[in-house]
């Protein structure tokens, strides 16, 4: 059968990638995409808890509510994505150091 | 007569008054003011008068006296009595001294309205004139030391600024101070002997210092180490040293002839300077106590020597007189020492009158000399000669007078100059110590230098030629003036020995009608301590009559009568008469074998003792020795050494080293603030900066090296906390 | 005229204020207006002459003024006057009166001058009554202050140096002065009494040991050495006195009239109000070493003096030799040298101001005060014929400095030795020496000056005008007649000074 462990090893592979790409990638858009990796693997998680472990349904609730603050978390991250790409005409990450001391 | 405070006082009030007068208004009065100076010390001369009648004349008696106090201040507290009375106090010689120092003043005051005529400063003169005449006749009148003392610096004042008088001449500044200063030395002296005095007595009254010598309370007393009678009779010589020009501190009274000759007169000769005798006169008692006659007469025998030899080569007229004036004043010093106390006073009487006469004669011919080159009067005798035609009555004056002073029989002098003697031949007789025969040997050497040296200005100014044609011819012949002659004339008749003796030896027995036989000889008579132990002073402004007792201590045994002691006196007294006779003529012959037959030649004498000549030329070095030595280098190095010390040594280092000890203190410490404790404070900045700048190379502001940096912290916590 | 004391106290405070209220430019209103507020103040001191009742030994129960001032502490605004104070008053407030047309012809800023002027004489007066410690303290500093001032802004070329050489070496005898002072607080137990000087008299400490710096003194001696180190700086006494010719020959002439006539007697008052009758003991213990200094006080202040080329020099260590007298006279502690002693701090204060004045008179026409000029010429020649009432002033200042009887100097003087003689007998015969080279510089710088052709400088002085006569004469008048006639202030000063005479021979 398909057991608790194999979910999690995938949202753990999911969750490597993602981190990966964050932290790895110079491109805003991969950085977010990658954020989005993370996002779903944790999704991931709950609901194979909620599966496997109890007999509510609190994970599965869960998970719709992440996916509901990932959309929005999205879209207020491109629109960032956007403005930052105007103001330096790169989406190089680099770039974006004006915090630097 | 009445001895009430208005019958005594006036005769100080008078003359007192009239210097406040002068000093204030007498330069807007009439004639400056000097009618009311004679005018005052003439009725100053009619009260003295009075009371010589009443004293010597009525009284007759030897141990009358008046006393009266009044309280000047007192200043007692509860156990402790402090009280300074003043009074006056009259006996013989009270009234006789007030007599002599008011008619001479008086003839003084007149004959100066001739003299002094002309001259710029002429009221004040007399103002100063007034004040010294009150000072010295309060002095007389004194009758306790300190009173003695304030009248005596007075008087030393007023010598001061009358010789100073012609503030125009450097000299007489100098002169001046010499006088004051040595006046000083001594007067120094006799205040301490007046504060040895209170602090044993109690009192600084004669009459209470009679009583306490004769209760015996100065016995096993001692000041500083010395016996207390010998100290106080030391230190009131002292004064007597200075205000008589004693040796060693003559050297004032030579150049205190830069006054004008009325003062000298006055001052010099006749009274401030018989104030020293006076002095040891009234202390006699003490002096006797203390032991110092000897020394005493010691000191009067040199001086009286010393100033003899000086005077034989001075060529000013005044200084001739100045140093025959120290010589006499060492006569009187030497009477006292030898026990003479009667004589000795006697001599201050006729010394005074004849003095001054001498004085004014000496004025009379410089006033009569005019240097056409210096605009001045002439002093000097190698300039004068053969004035006797064209001055006579000056010329008779001075005669007389140096006739008395050389001690020629029938005048004055001889009356209480040969008595010293006497008496001085007696001491040196009966003298333990055979050497003290030096006293009388040199008092009749000088006896015989004074009557040269006499008459060696007498032949030089009036007799022979005239040496300076020029002035001679512009000398005017005398007319009898009275304010010029009258005075000499007096005082010249005073210097008559029938004035004072009814005898020609003064000790004989002849009688001459009016006068009475040995009034003047026996006026005073040596105090006798134990009476005072009784007398009372009388409060000032009671008038009853003081108490008189009428035994009378001298009188003249026959010769069977006497006792062994008194015929050597009396061997004594006729011995030194004839020798006094044959000296004084000796001398005389002398002088006019010098000055007028030219028998023999001075300058060849000069130049036989031309070693003895420049000593006495420069006054045997006493002035050389005062000025440069003592006072120029010794004290003059020794100020200018201490007034050094205090500015650039103690000042400079002791109190302004202060400033560099506290500079180096406030150096140091600032030093230390700012490169220690300030580094300090700054260490703490250093650290924080230190962690600031390794710190800060983490914000690197890229946004995925603060995820890593989240990534790697959250999971080291999840493990750390695992494990 | 209870309150007469307060009057004469702050009257001149009241001159300041009108003063401060008087624009600068009116120079002749401003010193109108100092003249009349010290001859006012003068008349009140004359007035407190009339009122003082000879017979009483103690302070003058029908002027004494009594608050509480700072009552935490026991601090009382307490004054009172007897008969040490008195000639004192008196004294100060003449010369300050005379003061003022001194200084007429001053020409910086008179308005700051004449204002300093008034605030010291109320510290001045303040010293003389008080009877509380503390107040006495607080006006005896804050009359540094003016002092500092009068010299450092209107004084001579120097005058900076001498000025703060004043300021600090007085300020440090106080200090010590003020050490003495808390002591005796807490010694009397801070109470009601602790600093009113009435109540600390009587040698009640003479007991009492302190401990300081591991060693045990006895209080009174050690006390009586912090006060005496206080007052012997204003004296000034012998190791203290350099300050003295500096600030004299530096300050203007009004301040040095103040300074010798005034300032140096309030040492010697705070000896007989302070240190004598609070330590009775140890005064008398001391007394020999008090004696010596002031005899060391005589004899180098006249042998200084007669080295000396400036007038005013000369004339300020014969102050330092004549206050070297009235601390001989404290010393013997017998009837007549006390009388002696306080009867010469007001002959010396009128003589000596006498002697200044005359000296600014000269000064003001001459520019120079030289006897002898560094290269050697003569600085004055032939005075006395040019200048003949400047002499007659002259020789009646120098012959009262002198000691010449007749003149008020001889008997403070006769009694000073009359009174000491008993008790150091031989530092009296030393000290007579005194007097003849008191005599020698006197009368040296006099023949220097007055004597000889006159010189073309001289020529041109003008002699003594109306205003200066008037200013000279007050002073002349005091000193001739008290020469003859002493009795007036010895009457105001012989109960308190016997007085304090029984309480040292109890000891």
């Amino acid at each position: 059968m398909v057991s608790l462990s194999s979910f999690l090893f995938l949202s753990f592979v999911l969750f490597l990638t993602g981190l990966m790409l964050v932290l790895g990638r110079k491109s805003i858009i991969f950085v977010l995409i990658g954020l989005e990796l993370i996002l779903n693997a944790a999704a991931l998680n709950f609901v194979a808890y909620s599966r496997f472990v109890t007999e509510k349904l609190d994970g599965h609730l869960f998970a719709l509510f992440i996916i509901v603050i990932a959309a929005a978390e999205a879209a207020v991250a491109l629109a960032l994505a956007i403005r930052f790409y105007q103001l330096k005409e790169t989406t190089h990450l680099d770039e974006l150091s004006e915090l630097k001391h | 007569m009445d001895y009430s405070f208005w019958n005594i006082a006036p005769i100080i009030l008078f003359p007192l008054g009239a210097f406040v007068i002068n000093a204030f208004v007498g330069c807007k009065l009439y004639r400056k003011g000097d009618f009311i100076s004679v005018g005052a010390i003439f009725a100053s001369f009619l009260y003295a008068l009075r009371i010589f009648k009443d004293v010597i004349v009525d009284q007759h008696s030897k141990d009358f006296y008046v006393h009266k106090v009044f309280t000047w201040f007192d200043l007692s507290v509860g156990d402790f009595p402090f009280k300074i009375d003043m009074g006056f106090y009259i006996d013989s010689m009270t009234a006789t001294m007030l007599l002599m120092v008011t008619g001479v003043a008086t003839l003084i005051h007149l004959f100066s309205t001739f003299y002094m005529a002309g001259d710029a400063k002429y009221g004040k003169f007399f103002v100063f004139l007034s004040l010294f005449t009150s000072a010295m006749l309060a002095l007389v009148l004194s009758d306790n030391l300190l009173s003695i003392f304030i009248f005596w610096e007075l008087m030393g004042f007023c010598s001061y600024s009358l010789i100073g008088f012609y503030v125009e001449k450097e000299a007489a500044g100098n002169a001046s101070i010499k006088a004051f200063m040595t006046t000083r030395v001594g007067d120094v002296l006799f205040l301490l002997g007046i504060l040895a005095i209170y602090n044993i007595v109690g009192s600084i009254s004669i009459v209470d210092i009679y009583s306490a010598l004769a209760m015996g309370s100065f016995e096993g007393q001692s000041v500083i180490g010395v016996s207390a009678l010998t100290f106080i009779a030391v230190c009131l010589f002292g004064g007597t040293i200075g205000k008589s020009a004693q040796f060693p501190l003559q050297v004032w009274l030579p150049d205190a002839m830069m006054g004008p000759t009325p003062c000298s007169a006055l001052i010099h000769a006749a009274t401030m300077v018989a104030a020293g005798v006076y002095l040891s006169l009234r202390m006699y008692p003490v002096m006797v106590a203390g032991g110092i006659t000897d020394f005493i007469a010691l000191i009067g025998v040199i001086t009286a020597f010393g100033a003899a030899t000086i005077a034989l080569i001075q060529t000013d007229i005044k200084a001739v007189l100045a140093f025959s004036t120290i010589s006499q004043l060492g006569y009187m010093v030497m009477g006292i020492g030898v026990g003479a106390y009667n004589p000795s006073f006697m001599h201050l009487i006729t010394h005074a009158v004849f003095k001054a006469c001498l004085f004014l004669a000496a004025g009379s011919v410089i006033h009569s000399l005019h240097d056409h080159h210096t605009h001045g009067h002439v002093q000097e005798m190698p300039r004068m000669g053969g004035l006797r035609k064209k001055m006579p009555y000056t010329f008779l004056a001075m005669l007389c007078c140096t006739l008395a002073i050389s001690g020629v029989p029938l005048f004055s002098g001889f009356v209480s100059k040969d008595r010293i003697l006497g008496d001085a031949l007696y001491f040196g007789m009966v003298h333990p110590h055979k050497w003290m025969m030096i006293v009388p040997v040199l008092g009749f050497i000088t006896a015989g230098l004074t009557a040269f040296y006499m008459f060696r200005m007498l032949f030089l100014t009036f007799f022979g030629a005239p040496r300076d044609e020029e002035v001679y011819n512009h000398c005017h012949k005398e007319h009898f003036s009275f304010t010029q002659n009258f005075p000499l004339l007096l005082l010249s008749l005073f210097t008559l020995g029938v004035v004072y003796s009814g005898s020609l030896t003064g000790l004989g027995k002849i009688n001459i009608p009016v006068v009475g036989k040995e009034w003047f000889s026996t006026l005073i008579t040596m105090p006798k301590v134990e009476d005072f132990t009784q007398r009372e002073k009388v409060k000032m402004m009671d008038s009853h009559l003081p108490e008189k007792f009428e035994t009378s201590h001298y009188h003249v045994h026959e010769a069977s009568e006497m006792t062994h002691e008194e015929h050597v006196l009396h061997k004594a007294h006729s011995i030194g008469a004839i020798t006094s006779i044959i000296i004084a003529f000796l001398g005389i012959f002398f002088a006019y074998l010098m000055y007028i037959s030219k028998g023999l030649n001075p300058a060849k004498w000069e130049s036989a003792f031309s070693c003895w000549n420049k000593a006495l030329k420069e006054r045997y070095y006493f002035d050389h020795f005062y000025e440069k030595i003592l006072i120029g280098k010794g004290l003059h190095g020794f100020n200018n050494a201490l007034a050094w010390f205090d500015l650039n040594v103690y000042d400079r280092y002791v109190i302004d080293g202060w400033e560099i000890i506290a500079k180096k203190i406030y150096l140091g410490l600032s030093w230390f603030d700012m490169k220690i404790v300030d580094a300090i404070v700054d260490l703490s900045g250093t650290i924080i900066r230190f962690f600031n700048v390794t710190l800060r190379t983490m914000q690197t502001g890229r946004i995925q090296f603060y995820f890593v940096v989240l990534f790697l912290a959250l999971s080291g916590y999840m493990l750390l906390t695992r494990i | 005229m209870h309150r007469l004391l307060d009057w004469i106290l702050w009257l001149p405070m009241i001159g300041v204020l009108a003063l401060l209220l008087t624009p600068k430019e009116m120079t002749r209103g401003i010193k109108y207006i100092s003249l009349f507020f010290t001859f006012l103040t003068f008349l009140l001191t004359l007035c407190l002459y009339g009122q003082f009742d000879t017979s009483l030994a103690g302070m003058q129960p029908h002027l004494e003024i009594n608050h509480p001032w700072i009552p935490s502490f026991n601090i009382f605004y307490h004054l009172g006057v007897d008969g040490i104070s008195t000639p004192m008053i008196i004294l100060t407030g003449l010369l300050f009166f005379l003061c003022v047309p001194c200084s007429w012809k001053i020409e910086k800023s008179p308005k700051g001058f004449f204002a300093l002027l008034l605030m010291l004489e109320t510290t001045v007066f303040g010293v003389f009554m008080s009877l509380d410690f503390f107040l006495f303290y607080v006006f005896w500093e804050v009359m540094l202050l003016p002092m500092f001032f009068l010299i450092g802004v209107w004084g001579g070329e120097n005058r900076e140096y001498a000025a703060i050489k004043f300021f600090l070496y007085t300020f440090f005898g106080s200090v010590l002065m003020l050490v003495g002072m808390i002591a005796l607080y807490y010694a009397s137990g801070k109470d009601v009494d602790s600093f009113n000087l009435l109540a600390l008299h009587g040698g009640r400490f003479s007991n009492l040991t302190i401990d300081l710096f591991g060693s045990t003194f006895a209080f009174d001696k050690l006390f009586f050495w912090a006060l005496f180190i206080g007052f012997a700086i204003k004296v000034p006494v012998f190791p203290f006195h350099t300050w003295l010719p500096h600030a004299h020959v530096q300050a203007p002439t009004a301040i040095s009239v103040i300074l010798a006539g005034v300032l140096l007697k309030m040492g010697t008052y705070g000896f007989l109000r302070i240190s004598f009758p609070i330590f009775p003991q140890a005064s008398v213990y001391f007394a020999e070493t008090i004696a010596i200094l002031g005899l060391i006080n005589v004899l180098y202040g006249a042998f200084c003096a007669m080295a000396q080329k400036d007038i005013k020099r000369l004339v300020a260590y014969s102050s330092v030799s004549h206050m070297g007298f009235v601390m001989m006279g404290l010393a013997a502690m017998t009837v007549p040298s006390m009388n002696g002693a306080v009867l010469q701090m007001f002959n010396h204060g009128t003589s000596t101001a006498m002697m200044f004045l005359l000296v600014g008179i000269l000064y003001e026409r001459s520019h120079h005060r030289w006897i002898v000029k560094p290269d050697g010429s003569k600085g004055f020649s032939g005075l006395a014929t040019h200048l003949p009432k400047y002499t007659i002033f002259f020789i009646i200042g120098m012959f009262a400095s002198l000691g010449l009887p007749g003149l008020s100097g001889f008997i403070s003087e006769a009694l000073i030795f009359l009174g000491t003689f008993p008790r150091f007998t031989t530092l009296t015969t030393l000290a007579v020496i005194g007097l003849l080279i008191g005599a020698a510089y006197l009368l040296w710088m006099y023949k220097r000056m007055f004597f000889g052709e006159v010189s073309s400088d001289v020529k041109e002085y003008t002699d003594m005008d109306c205003r200066e006569i008037l200013y000279m004469l007050p002073l002349g008048i005091a000193v001739v007649v008290f020469g003859i006639f002493p009795n007036p202030i010895l009457d105001i000063m012989r109960a308190s000074v016997g007085n304090l005479v029984q309480l040292l021979a109890q000891r």
